[in-house]
């Protein structure tokens, strides 16, 4: 079975990327990923009450999504699979001095685990679809498109939208990727590390 | 396509380490929660449910008490198979976790607290072909890391792949859900009309999938198929029309060819809150589960979080083999609207088809159907 590469999406240091194309950057006084938000005109309030890793996987199926041709699949033919180093680290660290300052925040709370951003994208463009999250030490294009190739050969779905997000204060590593079992031609790791690395 | 079987059960939980030992107990009606003062800090009258520190041999001279309990599993399960296949290329080990080294956290920058640290500690003192791959997603990470298992041998990527559970309770998320007010007090009560929250446990637990049964010494039982599905809707509220659930329950059943009549036992999540237990119902009904036997486990141990998945297939499979199905802890009145065939009183299934499900924050959902017998 090969798989194809439909669209990809590159979020880094101040830096938007579509296909390898730079599509716009961080120009105004806003934090980089609401400026982004406000650029391609979206409306969608739930945005601001996201962590910055929500907010980053976010924006990267916004702006691969809206390439994919999704129309062409069922609510639950698209699986979301996201993998990181960091979990939700960040986020952990707010939590726990929110904690260690005498009021445990219960909001954020619920972000202290990586698969929330899976979550918040599902619910943004109804994906009904197979879900996961997995750690690795660094950007793993075999891992992600062993789990692509898997859904697949089980029937479990006929797109996957692959991410990888990192989020360190102000810095921001994302990499998005919608992959189809359509194509005739072979799709390998190697290409998918070599375009992440691109902009790395 | 390969058959996929299933074997080789280890576990470390408030209640023992071994699941026979732990078996029995639960037979008994013994519950691993216990009352303790102001648990890690925090101001609440929940029960927790603790591994006594006896039963985790330290590993390491650093390796932390998650680290301890991951070996032990490691360990435990590979003596119940005829050789040690992990340290070739192929065989692979899954670590389902949610919060990892989380007691971590209070110190500055400790280089343990990052997840990849666990994937690591593995390699290096198991001397593993292939770095371990970490799922952490949320509630559900135990049966979805065993689908995965399941998906990576059947698209022969690997022979055998070790998946193993764990997660200890913290400061951290003990804190957390008494913020959420998530907590019960006292033992968590899935499903009754009283139930007031969770109960946090502890727990690792480890199984073996494999493409070769020959390499299980003991017993083994049958992967069938397996599901997840997000329900769309809210990061941490359960679906009120159970949709996910339901959806990863048609998607599991449906390729298999199997009817949700020809089930004969149905182990939940039911962790004993409001909203879940009260979605599950209808997902349940939805997917025409209402009359299978069914309990949730959580009243013996608690929610273990990251390792729920796995430590309760493996007593589910663990139940079907002696079938003997075990009562649902904590139940008395009947509090979800849907009915439901609750597990009562030792109970012998009617079928070899076991069925086990998990829903959790982010709204994942899974399903994983087993042949027994």
């Amino acid at each position: 079975m090969s798989l194809e590469l439909k669209t990809y999406c590159q979020i880094k240091e101040g830096e938007v990327y579509i296909d390898g194309e730079l599509f716009c950057q961080h120009m105004d006084e806003e934090p980089f990923l609401r400026s982004i938000y406000k650029h391609i005109g979206l409306s969608y309030p739930k945005f601001f009450k996201m962590d910055e890793l929500s907010k980053l996987g976010f924006i990267g199926a916004e702006m691969t999504l809206m390439r994919s041709e999704m129309e062409n699949y069922a609510d639950d033919e698209i699986a979301v699979v996201f993998s990181n180093r960091s979990s939700s680290l960040e986020t952990d660290h707010v939590y726990y001095e929110s904690l260690k300052s005498g009021i445990a925040s219960p909001s954020q709370f619920v972000y202290t685990l990586p698969n929330i951003e899976v979550g918040e994208i599902c619910i943004r463009h109804k994906l009904y679809g197979e879900n996961n999250f997995l750690i690795t030490e660094r950007f793993d294009a075999e891992q992600l498109l062993n789990q692509c190739q898997v859904l697949f050969v089980d029937n479990a779905a006929k797109a996957v939208l692959i991410g990888w997000t990192e989020v360190d204060g102000d810095s921001h590593d994302g990499f998005f990727a919608f992959i189809t079992n359509a194509g005739m031609e072979g799709f390998l790791a190697q290409e998918l590390t070599d375009l992440y690395l691109d902009k790395a | 396509m390969s058959e996929v079987y299933v074997g080789a059960k280890s576990v470390l939980c408030p209640l023992g380490d071994t699941p026979s030992k732990v078996f029995e107990a639960m037979l008994n009606g013994e519950s691993g929660l216990q009352a303790v003062e102001k648990p890690f800090g925090i101001d609440t009258t929940s029960h927790v449910g603790l591994i006594p520190n006896n039963l985790i041999p330290q590993e390491h001279m650093d390796s932390t008490r998650l680290e301890n309990m991951l070996s032990v599993c490691y360990e435990r399960s590979v003596s119940k198979l005829s050789f040690d296949t992990f340290q070739d290329k192929d065989g692979l080990v899954i670590i389902c976790t949610t919060k990892g080294n989380i007691d971590k956290i209070s110190g500055v920058n400790d280089p343990r607290l990052p997840l990849p640290r666990l994937s690591k500690f593995m390699q290096q003192s198991f001397d593993l072909g292939n770095e371990p791959i970490i799922i952490s997603n949320a509630c559900i990470s135990g049966v979805l890391g065993i689908i995965a298992a399941a998906r990576l041998i059947r698209a022969e990527k690997y022979d055998h792949v070790m998946v193993i559970g764990a997660d200890i309770v913290s400061e951290f998320t003990l804190s957390g859900f008494s913020a959420l007010h998530a907590l019960t007090d006292g033992i968590c009560q899935p499903y009754d009309k009283n139930r007031k929250g969770i109960n946090l446990g502890e727990a690792a637990s480890g199984l073996v999938l494999s493409n070769d049964e020959t390499i299980f010494k003991g017993t083994y039982d049958k992967y069938i198929s397996g599901a997840s599905s997000n329900d769309a809707n809210h990061i941490s509220g359960p679906s009120r029309t159970g949709e996910g659930l339901h959806r990863s329950i048609e998607r599991t059943l449906k390729p298999a060819e199997v009817l949700s009549e020809q089930i004969g036992y149905l182990s939940a999540h039911g962790t004993g809150t409001s909203f879940n237990d009260e979605m599950e119902s209808i997902a349940f009904k939805r997917s025409g589960l209402s009359n299978v036997p069914v309990n949730s486990l959580k009243g013996y141990f608690g929610h273990t979080l990251g390792a729920a998945g796995v430590i309760e297939v493996m007593f589910g499979l663990e139940a079907m083999k002696r079938k003997q199905l075990l009562p649902s802890l904590g139940h008395e009145e009947h509090g979800v609207s849907e009915s439901m065939n609750i597990v009562q009183e030792v109970a012998s299934p009617n079928s070899e088809y076991f069925l086990k499900t998990a829903s959790g924050f982010g709204g994942c959902n899974a399903a994983a159907l087993f042949k027994v017998g």
